[in-house]
């Protein structure tokens, strides 16, 4: 005898679940969450520096750093004054919306305005997962190729933003900027798209200015 | 490797649905993927396999049913399976086109045996 149980199901769907809380949580707090995604190296930490150097004093902005070990980036990012909460997976590939859930256990919110997720590098499974946050920001630097996109389109279909980071190494590197952002607008049209060297302190002004005009105003 | 962890979410659901019962054995557990979902069919069949043994599950299969990725184009609106290589219309040769299908990642049924 067979039997079937149907059962039409999300597989994300407890994740989804405790996403949905995050959310809820993150807008009572009138947050504005950005979970930066990335491969390995392509700057995230970076710009995370740039960014609370150039909101220091003016925003109050959390961080979370999510990383399969050390607590080297949350070290890096509080040296700028911020509240910083480290996630280390021992191994996980990506965070998840329970991760999120018991690292903003650790923080006081109530006073924040911004909250960036550093998300673990990689630019394959963090797209799936949704964390609650307000936007997903795709990193994609210019020594990694301009055919990523076209590699990894699930994440820039995630996403509403990309930086494309480390533009101070163009000369060096065969990568093309006009055909990396084209790569990644064919995929997704509607990502807002950014330029930036780190190294250089360039685009930083126009990405900044871009997530203050993000920032929910207070009620 | 994120095959792992969805494995590990798929068996939650499938032990939810079976709490309880004890109408025989598993055989096969069906899922649907999307192409898009960045969910590797063999690596997927592989964790589950990994992780059901020694369990109620072990000796039961992971059937994944692909679902290709639809799209329709912004300028033209044709409607077409999307080459994940271009993301580019068919008909117009616009690139962009709004994603229909292809993103599925869920859980359709559990078979049961003797």
């Amino acid at each position: 005898m067979m039997n079937i149980i149907t059962v039409e199901r999300s597989i994300l769907a407890k994740n989804d679940e405790v996403a949905r809380m995050n959310r809820e949580m993150f807008r009572n707090s009138g947050l504005f969450v950005a979970n930066l995604v990335s491969s390995p190296g392509a700057g995230k930490t970076s710009l995370l520096e740039r960014t609370l150097e150039y909101f220091r004093g003016s925003v109050p902005i959390g961080v979370i750093e999510g990383d399969l070990q050390t607590d080297l980036d949350s070290q890096r990012v509080a040296r700028y004054g911020v509240p910083t909460v480290q996630i280390m997976t021992r191994g996980g590939c990506h965070l998840e919306a329970n991760l999120i859930r018991d690292a903003i256990g650790k923080i006081d919110l109530s006073n924040l305005r911004l909250l960036f997720i550093e998300n673990v590098g990689n630019l394959v499974c963090p797209a799936n997962y949704d964390l609650g946050e307000s936007v997903k920001i795709v990193i994609a630097s210019t020594t990694e190729g301009d055919d990523k996109p076209l590699k990894y389109p699930a994440m820039f279909l995630n996403a509403s933003a990309m930086v494309i980071n480390k533009t101070d190494l163009l000369p060096y590197v065969s990568s093309d900027i006009n055909v990396l952002r084209a790569n990644a607008l064919r995929i997704n049209p509607q990502l807002t798209v950014f330029e930036t060297s780190c190294v250089k302190n360039t685009g930083i002004e126009e990405w900044c200015s871009w997530l203050k005009r993000q920032i929910i105003p207070a009620s | 490797m994120h095959e792992i962890s969805v494995a590990r979410s798929i068996i939650e659901i499938v032990r939810q649905q079976l709490a309880g019962t004890s109408d025989g054995d598993v055989k096969v557990v069906r899922v649907r993927l999307g192409t898009l979902a960045g969910v590797v069919p063999e690596s997927l069949e592989f964790s589950y396999g990994a992780l059901t043994a020694g369990t109620r599950l072990e000796g039961s299969r992971l059937e994944v049913l692909t679902v290709p990725a639809q799209a329709r184009c912004r300028n033209c609106l044709a409607e077409f399976e999307l080459d994940e290589e271009t993301f580019t219309c068919i008909a117009c040769g616009t690139g962009g086109p709004e994603i229909l299908s292809g993103r599925e990642m869920q859980v359709v049924e559990i078979e049961l045996g003797e």
